[in-house]
C-alpha cells in the first residue's frame, strides 16, 4: 500500500511534534518512540546510543525501548546483532551512513535498523509487509531531530550530575562552614568574654592597657585613656598619630624612632616618656609592650601597659632631695666621740690641731652645746663669801 | 465452556447462575458480563461476589450478547478453566498515578499467560495511559481483548462515573481489570469507517477528550460544516450523537486502519467530546460508513482472529463491539453478529465503552466504533 504524500506530511509532521518534548531522556523517548510505533503500527522499538569510553571505542547501548524488554523478543535481538559490538567515535559516522538495515525474521516480522546522526541507532520491528523504503528514508531528517533531542538530553544528564555533584559540594562546604562559623562565633564570645574581664581588670587598675595593630595604626586601649590625659570619653582618638602628638618635644625623636623601629622588631617595648594632657600638664608614663606574632615569626600587633609614674617619679626626685638634704645636714653634724686631752688645772682642752680651748669654746666648736654661766656652791664660798651664810647657803 | 445466563436481571438470578457456573466441574475463574439496566449497585452485588473464592472479573455495559441474541437486560456468567490471575488497577482517572509502577507492582512476571483481558471504567480520565503501560511493559507477550464498561443513555449521554467493574472485591469503579489467562486465543480488530469526507485537519487544541479547535477554529464549527454538508440537516446539541454517530473521525496510521474516535457531543465552548483522548497535534479527518462497510468489518475482525488464533479446544467467542456502532446499525446489528459468529462456537460479548484489542501483530490502541472479536481457547 503505498502511503500518499498527505499521509506522509501529517505522519511526518505527528513524529516531529512528539519529539524533543522533554529534556528528561527516558521520558522524551518515550513520547517520541511511541509515537513512531504507533504511526508506523509496529510492534517493538528501541534507541541505542554509541557510549565511548575514553579512548573513544565503545559499543551500542540500549537506552530505551517498547516494550522495556526486548530479550525475549526473537526478531529484535536478530535486528540488534546488526549493530557492531565495538566501534570507534571516529568511525561511527560511517557506520552510520550505511544505515538504513533491512532485515526480515520469519515469514512475516520485518526489522529496520535506523540511524541517529552522530549518536547512535533506532531499531523498529513491523509484522506485515514491509516498511516503504522511500518513506523510511524519508525519515531522515526527523531522526537527525531525535538524535538532536538525544544529545539535548544527554548534555542535560551531565548538567544535571554536574549541578548535583555541585549541590553536594555546596552542602558539604556549606556544613562545614556553618561548623567553623559556629566554632569562630564561639571563639569571638570567649574573647569577647576575655576581653570583656580584660577592660575590667584594667578599668579597676590604674594601669592602661593598650593594642597597637601595626597593619592600620590603631591603638585598642583597655581602661579610660581619655580620662587619664584630661580628654573627654571619645575626644581623643586612637591612633597611634594622635598619641605621638601627646608626646614632648624631648622624648618625641626617641619614640618616633622606636614606633618604626616595632613594626619590625620583636624587641619588647620598654620606654618611659613624657605625655600631655589637655589641661597642657605633663605625665611620666612608664611603657611595656610584647609583641604578638604572625605565622611567620613577624609583629602584627603589640600588647602593652603604660602606667603613669609622674607621682612616682616626683617622689623620686623629692627622695634625692632629701638624701641630698640629708648627707648634706650629716657633714654638718658636730659629734664628741673618744679621747678628749683637758688640763688638770685650767682645764682647757687641745682641739684635733693642738690648740688649747676653754672648756666652752671647744665644745661650742664640737657640738651644738650652749653654755650659760653660772657659779657653783663652792666657787661661791672661795669667791663670794658675803653671799653665802655659815652653813654655806645661798643669801637670799 | 460452561456458560449460564439469566435473563431477568435479578441479584438473586445473578447469584444464582454465579454459583452454579463456579461449581461446575473444572471451573477455575468467572467471567461475568452484566446489563445496565440489571440495576446492580454494591450493596445488592457485593455480597454474591465477595463470596465468591474463585477469582472472577467482568464488568457491566449498556447490553450483552449471548450467542445470537442482544441482551438489554440480564447476566451471563462463563466459567474459565484455565489458569486465572486477576489484578484491579485502582486511580484510573489520578493524573499522578504511574501506571508503569502500579502494573510492575501486581504483575512481575507473566508466568503461562498468553492472553490478558482488560476491562476498564469507560468514564475513566487515564485509559489512554494504561493502554501505553501494559504495552510498555508486556508488548506483545500477550494477546489482549477488553473493553470499556459502564452505564450510557444514548439519549443523554451522561458521563457520570457508576460501578460498573466486577471483581473479588466487589462492585467498583475509577479502576481497571488485568485478568491474565493461560488460554491461547487470537484477536481480531475491524471498523469499516472508510469512507472519508472531509480531512486532514490538524487538533490545534484538545484536553482530556475535549476537542478544542481544529485548524485553529472551534471544532464544532469545522465538524458541523462538513457534516452538515453531508447529511442535509442542522446539527445542535440536543441531535448531535443521532446524527453524528455516523461521523466519527479517523485518525491516520501507517499501513493500517485508521484509529476511530467517536465524537458524541459538543459543550458550551464550542468543543466536540470525543469517547477517547485524541493528542494535540494530531491529524484527524472526518469519516462516514454504511451497514454493509461495518458488517464487512465485522467480518473481516472474525476471519483475522480464526487466522490469529493458535488453537486449543472448547473454544469460546467474544465479541467486544462499540455501543455506538450499534446504536448506528440499528435493527441491523444482528447482521453484524451473524458475520462475526460463523458457527456455533459459543458467542458472549458486551456491547462496550471503548475496546482494547490487539491483534498480536501491531501496536496496543485503544479503539472506539470498532469491533472486537475474540477466541479463546479453554
Amino acid at each position: 500500500m503505498m502511503i500518499s504524500p498527505a499521509d506522509q506530511l501529517q505522519i511526518h509532521y505527528e513524529f516531529s511534534m512528539a519529539i524533543g518534548t522533554s529534556l528528561d531522556l527516558r521520558v522524551m523517548l518515550r513520547k517520541a518512540v511511541s509515537t513512531f510505533l504507533r504511526k508506523l503500527n509496529c510492534q517493538a522499538g528501541g534507541i541505542h546510543l554509541l557510549r565511548p569510553d575514553r579512548a573513544g571505542r565503545g559499543g551500542f547501548e540500549q537506552v530505551f525501548s517498547i516494550p522495556r524488554n526486548t530479550n525475549n523478543i526473537d526478531a529484535y535481538r536478530i535486528a540488534q546483532a546488526q549493530l557492531p559490538t565495538e566501534i570507534d567515535g571516529d568511525r561511527l559516522d560511517d557506520y552510520l551512513s550505511s544505515l538504513p538495515v533491512h532485515g526480515q525474521v520469519g515469514p512475516e516480522t520485518h526489522y529496520c535498523l535506523m540511524a541517529l546522526p552522530g549518536v547512535g541507532v533506532i531499531i523498529l520491528l513491523k509484522n506485515g509487509r514491509p516498511p516503504d523504503n522511500q518513506f523510511i528514508r524519508g525519515l531522515g531528517p526527523l531522526f537527525g531531530k531525535l538524535a538532536t533531542a538525544c544529545q539535548a538530553c544527554l548534555q542535560n544528564e551531565e548538567l544535571l550530575k554536574h549541578r548535583d555533584n555541585l549541590t553536594a559540594m555546596v552542602a558539604d562546604k556549606s556544613r562545614e562552614l556553618v561548623e567553623k562559623n559556629a566554632a569562630l562565633t564561639d571563639e569571638v564570645a570567649d574573647r569577647r568574654r576575655a576581653e570583656q574581664r580584660f577592660r575590667l581588670a584594667a578599668e579597676a587598675m590604674s594601669d592602661l592597657i593598650y593594642e597597637w595593630n601595626i597593619p592600620d595604626d590603631t591603638l585598642k586601649w583597655f581602661g579610660d585613656i581619655d580620662g587619664a590625659l584630661g580628654f573627654e570619653t571619645g575626644e581623643l582618638p586612637h591612633t597611634i598619630e594622635t598619641w605621638v602628638r601627646q608626646i614632648h618635644s624631648d622624648d618625641l625623636t626617641r619614640l618616633s624612632d622606636a614606633i618604626e623601629l616595632h613594626r619590625t622588631s620583636t624587641e619588647p617595648i620598654n620606654y618611659e616618656y613624657q605625655i600631655q594632657c589637655k589641661d597642657g600638664s605633663w605625665r611620666i608614663w612608664e611603657d611595656y609592650g610584647r609583641p604578638v606574632l604572625d605565622g611567620e615569626g613577624r609583629p602584627y600587633k603589640w600588647v602593652g601597659v603604660c602606667k603613669d609614674i609622674t607621682e612616682r617619679r616626683k617622689a623620686e626626685q623629692d627622695r634625692e632631695r632629701l638624701i641630698t638634704n640629708l648627707q648634706k645636714a650629716l657633714r654638718e653634724i658636730k659629734t664628741l666621740r673618744g679621747i678628749v686631752p683637758i688640763c688638770a688645772y685650767c682645764k682647757k682642752i687641745r682641739d684635733d690641731e693642738g690648740f688649747w680651748d676653754q672648756v666652752e669654746v671647744y665644745f661650742a666648736k664640737h657640738s651644738d652645746v650652749d653654755f650659760t654661766h653660772s657659779f657653783c656652791p663652792d666657787c661661791v664660798k672661795i669667791h663670794y663669801p658675803k653671799m653665802v651664810d655659815r652653813d654655806g647657803n645661798l643669801r637670799s | 465452556m460452561f456458560i449460564e445466563v439469566d435473563q431477568s436481571g435479578s441479584v438473586a438470578g445473578f447469584e444464582s447462575i454465579v454459583t452454579e457456573v463456579a461449581n461446575h466441574e473444572g471451573t477455575n475463574g468467572l467471567l461475568i458480563l452484566a446489563c445496565d439496566d440489571n440495576g446492580f449497585t454494591p450493596d445488592g452485588v457485593d455480597g454474591v461476589l465477595r463470596a465468591q473464592s474463585l477469582p472472577l472479573f467482568g464488568g457491566v455495559f449498556p447490553q450483552i450478547i449471548h450467542d445470537n441474541d442482544k441482551l438489554q437486560k440480564g447476566s451471563i456468567v462463563a466459567g474459565l478453566t484455565s489458569g486465572i490471575d486477576v489484578h484491579v488497577v485502582p486511580r484510573m482517572s489520578d493524573p499522578e498515578a504511574d501506571y508503569d509502577d502500579i502494573i510492575d507492582a501486581l504483575i512481575p512476571k507473566t508466568g503461562d499467560a498468553k492472553t490478558m483481558f482488560v476491562l476498564v471504567d469507560g468514564y475513566a480520565g487515564r485509559i489512554s495511559a494504561l493502554i501505553d503501560s501494559l504495552f510498555n511493559i508486556f508488548g506483545l507477550e500477550l494477546n489482549y481483548i477488553g473493553g470499556g464498561a459502564g452505564s450510557i443513555d444514548p439519549n443523554k449521554l451522561n458521563m457520570d462515573q457508576t460501578p460498573c467493574l466486577l471483581t473479588n472485591q466487589g462492585l467498583i469503579k475509577d479502576s481497571a481489570i488485568l485478568a491474565l489467562l493461560d488460554a491461547q486465543s487470537g484477536v481480531g480488530v475491524a471498523h469499516g469507517w472508510d469512507h472519508k469526507l472531509k480531512g486532514p485537519f490538524k487538533v490545534t487544541e484538545s484536553e482530556g477528550t475535549a476537542v478544542r479547535s481544529l485548524d485553529w477554529r472551534p471544532a464544532f464549527e469545522v465538524y458541523k460544516e462538513v457534516v452538515e454538508d453531508h447529511c442535509g440537516r442542522t446539527i445542535g446539541e440536543e441531535n448531535f450523537f443521532d446524527v453524528c454517530k455516523a461521523y466519527p473521525f479517523g485518525i491516520t496510521k501507517l499501513e493500517a486502519e485508521r484509529i476511530i474516535r467517536d465524537p458524541f457531543t459538543v459543550d458550551e465552548n464550542g468543543s466536540l467530546i470525543v469517547a477517547s483522548q485524541i493528542p494535540k497535534e494530531s491529524f484527524v479527518d472526518i469519516l462516514t460508513s454504511d451497514v454493509a462497510s461495518l458488517v464487512a468489518a465485522a467480518a473481516k475482525a472474525g476471519r483475522t482472529s480464526m487466522d490469529a488464533f493458535k488453537g486449543g479446544k472448547n473454544n469460546l467467542l467474544l465479541l467486544m463491539d462499540c455501543i455506538s456502532r450499534v446504536l448506528f446499525l440499528g435493527d441491523e446489528f444482528e447482521k453484524e453478529i451473524a458475520a462475526v459468529r460463523v458457527d456455533d462456537t459459543p458467542l458472549i460479548g458486551a456491547l462496550t465503552l471503548g475496546e482494547i484489542a490487539n491483534t498480536g501483530r501491531d501496536y496496543l490502541e485503544l479503539y472506539n466504533k470498532t469491533c472486537v472479536v475474540g477466541i479463546l481457547g479453554e
